[in-house]
């Protein structure tokens, strides 16, 4: 106790030169903290990006095989590119994956409802013509299985309620199959309360079987394809769909309210089936009973999460033994990732640099200071070991010491580093921008996009890919915490600065005997 | 009793061939009073040195008690054992007086309750004063000094009080209050008091009186 309540005194006794030890070290720690909080804050927002680009994983047609697929099926010299589909069974499957952290699977479906009146129907119905092919009744045009209808069936897509834009406004979530939670606004409109039971009806398709001969098919036709009795459609380009109605009854359990627009663009003709009020949400296996494995209709979008990015081939492989064709492409977007992320992986290898910089730099003026420091204070030395001081607690004092005048330091240097740190961050991140600008600008097509759709594609009732974002843009705001990993990644290093300091006290200490030092003084 | 016990103490510098000390053989006791006298270079401040355990001889044995020097804690042995009074004072000089006392009482792990107030009065008994005692050393005088560096040796009441010249800084009335404080710890409380010295009136107040010629230790009187 003596010693530290000693040390303390010393602080005081010698302030010229505490204050100018305690100017260096205040120098590389207040670096240290602004460049650690800027190198941690990048990190997390790096893993986060890391985490939703790199780590989403994107299945999306190789559009070069698709093109070669159709050249080499076609007979005649004409090209029919068919779009490439995957089956709402193998999507399903694909999320059984030790390779995945996470999938979350949701499906979709066109209905209609002829009990009830959807929000716009109205103005569905004075817009839409009555040319196309109806199968499901309640006004709905249905083109084809499970593409339009006045309602849309969702299974099991709670993202709104995740991010705060819907919410229940009474009953509760569906929790069996069969049960559904429609929006107030169907509920206020239609007299709809929990407890009711809604009945929809929706179209199922199937592929034409390749020993069916549809030459002198009708419109309206009968057959029957794996035991069900389809009705065959017909395009105005020729082109056959056989469709089945099947109906969904729901028995309503919750009515939620939605803060989303009605719409997803202002733009868009009002339409009862594009308009959010009508969506009806249950359960995917819901939606999936009424489905028979080789049917379409339901569109199922699957979303899988790897572990780690560095996961995707063996989940690539998986996949491909799974029986994805080769005609997809198993990808993360790391061009995206890459495009977002690299203004800030900049910042934080300039931030580590300058504290790598100032730390050595600081800390051979500090080896230099402290050398001299224990030069002027050899008689102070000499005396203490006279008394009878042991070596090790002198040099545990010098250490005090010095590890005081560093936690004054640390204290000092969090608070103005913790204000500094974000304005520091905002001008280099801005630097950092607009040098990627500008090299992006320099050479254009610098492979932001890897392979399919900007946009994402809706192929056949799995929605592929939606993720490799061509408009990506740097992150160009990182707004900077102070995490407690940071205080104690500091605090260490301001430890291991403190004893880096006092290895050169203590390393002299053992040079000196009392009787010399005492001696060259007198 | 024997506190202190030279046998054969031979001493050379580092790096040189001859001999400081040369053989020294002699027995100091409790209660009494020696003053070590000769000529500048004879060796006094080595021998004391030796003695009070910030050196260790060449050849010879030094006796604590019946320990070996060499093979104590030479450390504990300054904090605890003995009480060195130094000629050129050997103080703290960015602290105070009371302070260097507080501190030498806390590194020989006095156990005294209130080593502050125990500083003041030992300090006031070699005649510094309160607010004296609270300057810092370098704004006292060399007198002032030394009657501190007295107070220290005293601090942690050990049983051996070794001073070099420690009235050389003190006026006459001073010099005889220090003397009799250092008679009364030797013929009143038992310790072994042994001071180099140059002074006559020093050697007055010596049961036994050593000559120190060419490395070599005489007794010349005792009472």
């Amino acid at each position: 106790m003596y010693i530290l309540q000693n040390a303390l005194k010393n602080l005081m006794r010698n302030k010229s030169r505490n204050i100018m030890i305690g100017a260096i070290i205040f120098a590389i720690v207040l670096t240290t903290v602004i460049a650690l909080i800027i190198n941690n804050t990048a990190s997390a927002v790096i893993g986060e990006y890391k985490e939703r680009f790199a780590s989403q994983v994107y299945i999306t047609p190789n559009m070069q095989k698709v093109m070669e697929e159709a050249r080499k099926n076609s007979t005649d010299g004409k090209v029919l590119i068919k779009k490439p589909e995957i089956p709402s069974e193998q999507l399903l499957q694909f999320a059984n994956s030790d390779y995945l952290k996470e999938s979350i699977a949701t499906g979709s479906i066109a209905a209609n409802n002829a009990d009830i009146r959807a929000i716009d129907q109205d103005d569905t119905n004075q817009s839409e013509t009555n040319s196309a092919s109806i199968v499901g009744g309640g006004g709905g045009i249905m083109t084809s299985a499970g593409s339009n209808g006045n309602y849309k069936l969702y299974g099991d897509y709670w993202q709104n309620f995740n991010d705060g834009l819907r919410s229940l406004d009474s009953g509760r979530l569906p929790e069996a199959d069969g049960e559904c939670i429609i929006s107030s606004e169907l509920s206020d409109n239609n007299s709809i309360t929990v407890g009711d039971v809604l009945t929809f009806t929706a179209n199922m398709g199937v592929d034409t079987p390749s020993d069916m001969d549809f030459s002198n098919a009708q419109d309206g036709d009968k057959v029957t394809v794996n035991d069900k009795e389809y009705t065959v459609s017909i395009s105005a380009m020729g082109t056959v769909r056989l469709q089945r109605e099947v109906t969904y009854k729901l028995t309503v359990v919750g009515v939620y309210l939605d803060l989303t627009d009605e719409y997803a663009n202002s733009n868009m003709p009002k339409s009862a089936g594009l308009n959010r009020r009508n969506e009806v949400l249950t359960t995917l296996d819901t939606l999936l009973a009424e489905r028979s494995i080789d049917e379409t209709g339901v569109m199922v979008n699957v979303t899988y999460y790897l572990k780690n990015p560095e996961l995707l081939p063996e989940f690539d492989e998986e996949v491909r033994a799974k029986g994805l064709s080769d005609i997809f492409n198993v990808d993360t977007d790391t061009a995206s990732y890459e495009k977002v992320v690299k203004p800030v992986e900049g910042l934080k290898s300039i931030s580590i640099t300058f504290m790598v910089v100032v730390m050595i730099l600081g800390s051979i003026i500090l080896l230099l200071l402290a050398s001299i420091s224990i030069r002027e204070r050899k008689y102070e030395i000499g005396v203490l070991r006279a008394m009878g001081m042991k070596k090790a607690k002198v040099a545990f004092g010098l250490w005090l010491e010095i590890l005081t005048i560093t936690c004054i330091c640390l204290v000092i240097g969090l608070g103005i580093g913790t204000m500094v740190a974000q304005p520091v961050s905002d001008m280099l991140l801005k630097n950092q921008v607009e040098a990627a600008q500008a090299n992006t600008s320099q050479s254009p097509g610098d492979g932001t996009i890897t392979s399919g759709n900007p946009s994402g594609m809706v192929l056949g009732g799995a929605q592929l890919g939606g993720g490799v974002q061509a408009n990506a843009k740097p992150v160009s705001e990182m707004k900077i915490a102070l995490s407690a990993y940071t205080i104690m990644e500091i605090i260490i290093i301001a430890i291991l600065l403190a004893s880096f300091a006092g290895i050169v006290s203590i390393t002299k200490i053992t040079k000196y005997e009392p009787i010399k030092i005492l001696m060259e003084r007198n | 009793m024997d506190v202190l016990t030279l046998q054969n103490v031979t001493y050379k510098y580092e790096g040189t061939k001859k001999n400081v000390l040369k053989g020294i053989d002699v027995t100091f006791e409790a209660g009494k009073v020696y003053t070590i006298v000769g000529k500048s270079g004879s060796g006094k401040s080595t021998l004391l040195s030796l003695m009070a355990g910030l050196d260790i001889c060449t050849d010879g044995v030094i006796l604590h008690g019946k320990s070996d020097l060499k093979k104590l804690d030479r450390d504990e042995y300054r904090a605890k054992g003995i009480g060195v009074v130094f000629q050129s004072f050997n103080l703290l000089t960015n602290a105070t007086a009371v302070e260097n006392i507080v501190l030498s009482m806390n590194i020989s792990e006095s156990h005294e309750p209130d080593k502050k107030t125990f500083a003041y009065t030992l300090l006031e008994k070699v005649g510094i004063d309160k607010e004296t005692a609270d300057r810092k050393i370098l704004k006292l005088s060399g007198g002032e000094q030394q009657r501190v560096g007295i107070a220290r040796a005293l601090s942690h009441n050990p049983g051996i009080v070794i001073a070099d010249e420690p009235t050389g800084n003190l006026d006459t009335d001073t010099e005889a209050q220090i003397l009799k404080i250092f008679t009364s710890l030797a013929h009143d409380e038992g310790k072994c008091v042994i001071i180099v010295t140059h002074s006559k009136k020093v050697t007055t107040i010596a049961d036994i009186i050593y000559g120190m010629s060419d490395g070599k230790l005489v007794q010349m009187k005792q009472k």
